[in-house]
């Protein structure tokens, strides 16, 4: 006789789909799900073996070592919690040369003032990164537009350097970038430290100009190409990443999207659904969706994709990489946006031009609305102050996923997080109500989807995911 | 171990020397005290013993290298404990076990104790040796000669990697873990066998309660980083699940460095249980092929040995690895014609008898590996 290990279950078309803590899943018919809650499944059978090697049920002699294994499994995927905060974000400015139509974070044009980061800010921003005890320090820059304010960069970038020397710790920075006004000089410092390039490019030019217009009006994608051109030519080809916001005209056009991004040489892909949080009225007539349309939108790009892959091109989908990472590895992913608890502090902080501290980038722009409640501190206080008060503790508390109110019965919480900004800004809650969440709604038809497509077991199909994961060829994960 | 036997005139005590080549003499040196050797001299038997002078007559002298450590017993049996153009020297630590695994190469259990001629074959040993595995029986089970030999190998042998062939039972203990790991040896590395992701397969085919025992003997290791090797000897009893086995290591094991999946060794134990063992390796391709999808799929660094080309799928070929060991020839007729032969797995010399019925010459157009 067995009994069962902790697990959770729903019905995914005709089967059930059950899942554990650390991630293993099974597919079972309804037959044979109703001999395992009746314990009617014959020992030493092939399904009675499975759901044993996979930790849905255990021979009771066996319980004790079990459960230390199935701790270890735990433990790794909950991992990126020892790392504590990895993610920094620091906004040098809120000036920005475009004036993009989804534009959460309220750019200001280049003659306002006091909305730029000195380095005496910087300093100690960088001194309180490096109290995080994590040995892996990853300093995002992003805006307004950063490049606006590269000498700051500069700096930001020479003393964490030196400083890194003294504490030991891996550095890697980014910057978020538009990418309209970089220059050969700016290029050639890039090229020499352990900096990344994110851009957006949100597909062809007509969607892109829409979406992205300049303040002075020039075609923001041709300049766009240009500047690709030369970073690539200083920079080589993988050091510049793009990120796609998805808005109304960009739901059928999906396929011209994505041909965008393999035109321009990406090999990655993010397909982002339009953050309604702090879009200006007068243009969510013309960008936004719903839920359900954005999800058929997934879908179908997602398995355009896939096919573009099995033809040979290798462009990752990262949102469904970080997923099947959740569901198919034993691996903690590196996600602070899909993460149980979630990033708020813990995995990621934002440090804004003028040495105030948020636990997320929608944290300040809620601040710019008064109200603070993502406020963590500022630079002027202690790091345990800021990173170990009720605040953080608070967040943590009541983002667990595994704890909260539907997530915690739902077999999906494995491979999905918790959002406490989104459920406070729908829901003026940080632990809001499932039954009202887009993000809960979303993530779950994603989730879904891709168990669907798992399930199917079609090899080709499965090579490509894998590829995705471990960042290889098709023919490399190919015997 | 390489055996020869050879006349012994005038010795009445168990030997062992280490052979030097001095021109057209070979002579074996036996160490004394204080870095004194005594010598023996090792002739051919058409010369004629004229004296009573310690000697060792052999048909074949060719078969010594200078450097090679052999044993020398009363019985005129020669062992070559350690040879040096092998890369697969063992140092024998012990013939007891604490499993019994049923397809054992090995026949005997007793209590003989190996120590001090391993202490002296340590020291005798060229330190410019790359490897050498310390098996047994299960050398972890007598814990004070186990590590001090290993601390040995550490002061003697500097530059020699250290593979340790255990079950990994007893490195459930984690305070043992920790005084292997406090010898500081900089260059050691584990091989421990799972013969599958289900406890009461693996203990049936070990003889053992020991899954969740080297499971935990794994996590202990990983817990220092060591790195570890994870065997497969595949056969009868476990062949089926050999995909489960991989997904299992993978979400409970992922730190391995190296999985290898082994072909039977008709040998001792396997020989009295063949029945349950023996399967032909042509039945079980596909299952293998299977196996190694999910292992390159997630990345996992895994090799196919003592499985012959002509046998395996053509996708699993880059996976196998070349026999070098000198036990491993090949030695069938067939094999003469096939154009792979220099690529191949081979075979176990002591298994010669007992192999697939799809051995096929490979002849067509050379594939290149």
């Amino acid at each position: 006789m067995y009994s069962f290990l902790p697990f959770r279950f729903c019905k995914i078309n005709s089967k059930y789909f059950l899942s554990n803590d650390t991630g293993e899943y099974v597919f079972l018919e309804q037959n044979e799900f109703q001999s395992l809650i009746n314990k009617k499944i014959k020992e030493n059978s092939e399904i009675y073996n499975n759901l044993i090697s996979q930790f849905f049920i255990v021979k009771p002699s066996n319980l004790e070592s079990t459960i230390e294994i199935l701790a270890t499994k735990f433990r790794t995927k909950k991992n990126f919690i020892l790392n504590f905060t990895i993610l920094h974000m620091i906004v040098p400015t809120l000036k920005c040369n475009s004036k993009c139509l989804y534009c959460q974070v309220s750019s200001k044009d280049s003659s306002t003032k006091n909305c730029t980061m000195n380095f005496q800010t910087a300093k100690k921003i960088i001194h309180l990164i490096f109290q995080s005890r994590s040995d892996n320090i990853k300093i995002e820059f992003q805006g307004g537009e950063p490049l606006l304010q590269f000498d700051l960069i500069k700096k930001i970038i020479k003393y964490s350097e030196k400083l890194s020397k003294f504490y030991h710790k891996n550095l890697e920075f980014v910057i978020c970038t538009n990418l309209t006004l970089i220059d050969e000089e700016q290029l050639k410092f890039i090229s020499k430290h352990p900096i990344w390039i994110s851009t957006s490019l949100d597909g062809p030019k007509e969607i892109h100009d829409r979406n992205r217009p300049l303040r002075n009006s020039i075609s923001s994608f041709d300049l766009f190409d240009d500047k690709l051109k030369l970073t690539r030519s200083i920079l080589g080809i993988d050091r510049i990443s793009a990120l796609l916001t998805v808005t109304k005209i960009g739901l059928s056009n999906y396929r011209e999207i994505i041909n965008e991004y393999i035109n321009h040489q990406f090999h990655s892909i993010f397909l982002r659904a339009l953050n309604p949080f702090g879009l200006a009225i007068k243009n969510r007539s013309e960008l936004e969706y719903s839920t359900n349309e954005f999800i058929e939108y997934y879908k179908n790009s997602l398995l355009y994709i896939i096919q573009i892959n099995i033809d040979g091109y290798f462009l990752v989908e990262e949102y469904s990489a970080i997923i099947l990472k959740k569901i198919l590895t034993p691996f903690s992913t590196a996600f602070v946006d899909l993460q149980s608890p979630a990033g708020l502090g813990l995995s990621c902080a934002l440090y804004n031009y003028d040495g105030k501290i948020y636990a997320s980038d929608e944290g300040r722009m809620l601040a710019e609305t008064g109200d603070d409640t993502f406020y963590l501190g500022s630079i002027n206080q202690d790091y345990e102050e800021i990173f170990s008060g009720e605040k953080i503790k608070n967040f943590i508390k009541n983002s667990i996923a595994e704890t909260l109110p539907e997530c915690s019965s739902c077999p999906f919480v494995p491979y999905c997080g918790a959002d406490p900004v989104r459920n406070y800004v729908e829901q003026n809650d940080i632990i809001g109500n499932r039954m009202l969440s887009n993000f809960c709604h979303k993530n779950r038809q994603i989730i879904i989807f891709l168990l669907e497509i798992i399930e199917k077991n079609d090899s080709k199909i499965m090579n490509v995911f894998w590829s995705w994961i471990t960042r290889r060829s098709l023919k490399q994960v190919e015997l | 171990m390489k055996t020869t036997s050879g006349k012994i005139s005038n010795i009445q005590n168990s030997i062992l020397g280490k052979i030097k080549l001095i021109g057209e003499k070979i002579i074996l040196l036996i160490p004394q005290k204080n870095n004194v050797y005594s010598k023996i001299q090792i002739i051919s038997n058409n010369n004629k013993i004229t004296n009573s002078k310690k000697i060792i007559q052999v048909v074949d002298t060719s078969i010594f290298k200078s450097g090679d450590i052999i044993q020398v017993e009363p019985s005129g049996k020669i062992t070559f404990l350690y040879e040096c153009n092998s890369d697969s020297n063992l140092i024998f630590i012990t013939n007891l076990c604490n499993c019994s695994c049923i397809m054992c190469p090995q026949y005997e259990q007793n209590k003989e104790n190996f120590y001090e001629r391993n202490e002296k074959l340590i020291s005798m040993i060229d330190s410019k040796t790359e490897f050498l595995a310390f098996t047994g029986g299960e050398p972890t089970l007598i814990r004070d000669e186990f590590l001090a030999l290993l601390n040995l190998c550490k002061s003697k042998l500097k530059k020699t990697k250290i593979e340790i062939l255990t079950n990994g039972i007893l490195l459930s203990d984690i305070e043992y873990v920790k005084e292997i790991m406090l010898i500081n040896h900089p260059e050691l590395s584990f091989h421990i066998p799972l013969y599958s992701d289900i406890s009461s397969i693996h203990n049936e085919i070990v003889g053992s309660e020991g899954f969740y025992k080297t499971i935990k003997g794994f996590y202990n290791l990983a817990k220092f980083q060591q790195i570890i090797e994870l065997r497969i000897v595949i056969h009868k009893q476990n062949f089926e699940r050999l995909p489960q086995l991989a997904e299992f290591i993978y979400r409970n094991l992922p730190f391995v460095s190296h999985i290898a999946l082994m072909g039977m060794e008709y040998q001792g134990n396997a020989m009295n249980n063949f029945d349950s063992l023996w399967i032909d390796p042509y039945d079980y391709n596909q299952i293998l092929k299977e196996t190694a999808l999910i292992l390159n799929q997630r990345f996992m660094n895994f090799s196919i040995f003592n499985h012959q080309l002509c046998v395996l799928d053509k996708s699993l070929w880059k996976f196998s690895r070349k026999s070098i060991s000198s036990w491993k020839n090949i030695n069938i007729k067939e094999c003469n014609r096939c154009n792979q032969k220099d690529n191949c797995g081979g075979f176990f010399s002591t298994s010669k008898s007992h192999y697939s019925s799809h051995i096929n010459p490979i002849t067509e157009l050379k594939v290149s590996k």
